[in-house]
């Protein structure tokens, strides 16, 4: 299973996200358990969103889940991606269109808002360009990173699992 | 990989309290925990294919969601159950025979196929995947079928808390599952039948959503 996690490099840069609001996210490429509990309490804005992190739901390959507040004190999930390359972009931007076409059905979750943001390209992009054509061989796009956010409606009952007791 | 599966962390026993007692009692030598009603089973059940059929009957081009799995369903604050994580869900090109698949037969290079392996690792799951994505190369058509075995898997999953091929590649393609010995009498023989017509190996003989 091809990792493609921006974590994952040797280089040593970090990655600011020119966002002013976002400015104390910054993440330490180096670091592959980047600290998310540093999360809790920062302020995010997506599109015309503004919200407040409170929890992680939790985190998968490259996306986080978190709980977020908005300042009329609606809970809402918030899935944040982090994407290199334009395949997984375009998969980014297919879920995002697809949950904003069908947000009003009653048993599909959600959508509220979204952003796609393109970050500053990493610092040492000659790594960066080795580190691609390595393990992709169709990759011929830019070495951009794009932060994408997306705001669903906050599922307080969680995930149906049924808990076996031991 | 874009999953939202760590949510599973959150059990959600509050909703089941009721018939936790009961249900206890009622399968006691086999679960020491929580198994569902028929009825409440078949409450999921019905708004899971509520919503798969909003994305299947999407038209000109269905909706594949590929991931369809317990981890992906959520309860609203309207106590309905919602399909999340479209991450792994794609468009299929329109079709006017209604056969939508996303390669066509005479597409399927050894280079297509490569790259649709390498999709499916990455956006299914393997216990929930359906036998025409274990071989690729038996070039069978993936189509919105492969989202109904998807869902008998999670019925059977909803009734008896396991996997019914476990990871066993094997058992996928045989298309051999049990019924957990002491738990046959647990659910009636229509929603058991039910669950094998949904898991048929034969695209063919699989029920459409329509059909569900």
């Amino acid at each position: 299973m091809p990792t493609r996690s921006i974590y994952n490099q040797s280089s040593n840069h970090q990655i600011i996200n020119p966002n002013n609001l976002n400015q104390l996210t910054i993440i330490n490429s180096t670091n592959t358990n980047v600290d998310i509990t540093s999360y809790i309490g920062k302020m995010l804005t997506i599109n015309q969103h503004q919200v407040i992190v409170e929890d992680i739901l939790g985190q998968g390959g490259f996306a986080f889940v978190f709980l977020v507040r908005s300042f009329n004190q609606q809970r809402y999930a918030l899935k944040r991606m982090y994407v290199n390359n334009e395949r997984d972009l375009i998969v980014c931007r297919r879920e995002i269109s697809i949950l904003k076409e069908f947000s009003t059905h009653p048993n599909i979750v959600k959508y509220i808002d979204s952003s796609i943001q393109r970050l500053s390209p990493p610092t040492q992009p000659n790594i960066q360009k080795k580190h691609l054509s390595d393990d992709d061989d169709d990759d011929n796009e830019e070495d951009a990173i794009y932060e994408i956010l997306l705001l669903t409606e906050y599922c307080s009952n969680g995930t149906l699992i049924v808990s076996y007791i031991t | 990989m874009f999953k939202w599966n760590i949510n599973c962390k959150l059990y959600n026993i509050e909703n089941f309290k009721n018939d936790f007692c009961f249900q206890t009692r009622l399968n006691e030598q086999r679960l020491n925990g929580i198994s569902l009603t028929e009825r409440q089973i078949l409450r999921i059940f019905a708004d899971i294919c509520n919503a798969v059929s909003a994305c299947h009957y999407r038209h000109p081009q269905p909706i594949l969601h590929r991931d369809i799995k317990l981890e992906n369903i959520l309860i609203d604050s309207h106590q309905s159950f919602v399909l999340c994580d479209f991450g792994s869900s794609i468009m299929l090109p329109s079709s006017t025979k209604n056969d939508h698949q996303q390669y066509q037969l005479n597409q399927l290079t050894t280079t297509i196929i490569q790259q649709l392996e390498e999709e499916i690792q990455r956006y299914t799951t393997l216990s929930y995947r359906a036998p025409e994505m274990i071989d690729l190369y038996s070039r069978l058509p993936i189509t919105l079928k492969a989202d109904i075995w998807a869902m008998g898997c999670l019925l059977y999953k909803l009734m008896y808390n396991t996997m019914p091929f476990g990871d066993s590649i094997l058992a996928i393609q045989n298309g051999t599952f049990f019924i957990p010995d002491d738990m046959s009498q647990v659910y009636s023989r229509e929603l058991n039948i039910f669950v094998r017509y949904m898991l048929e190996i034969d695209i063919n003989k699989r029920p459409d959503i329509w059909q569900v």
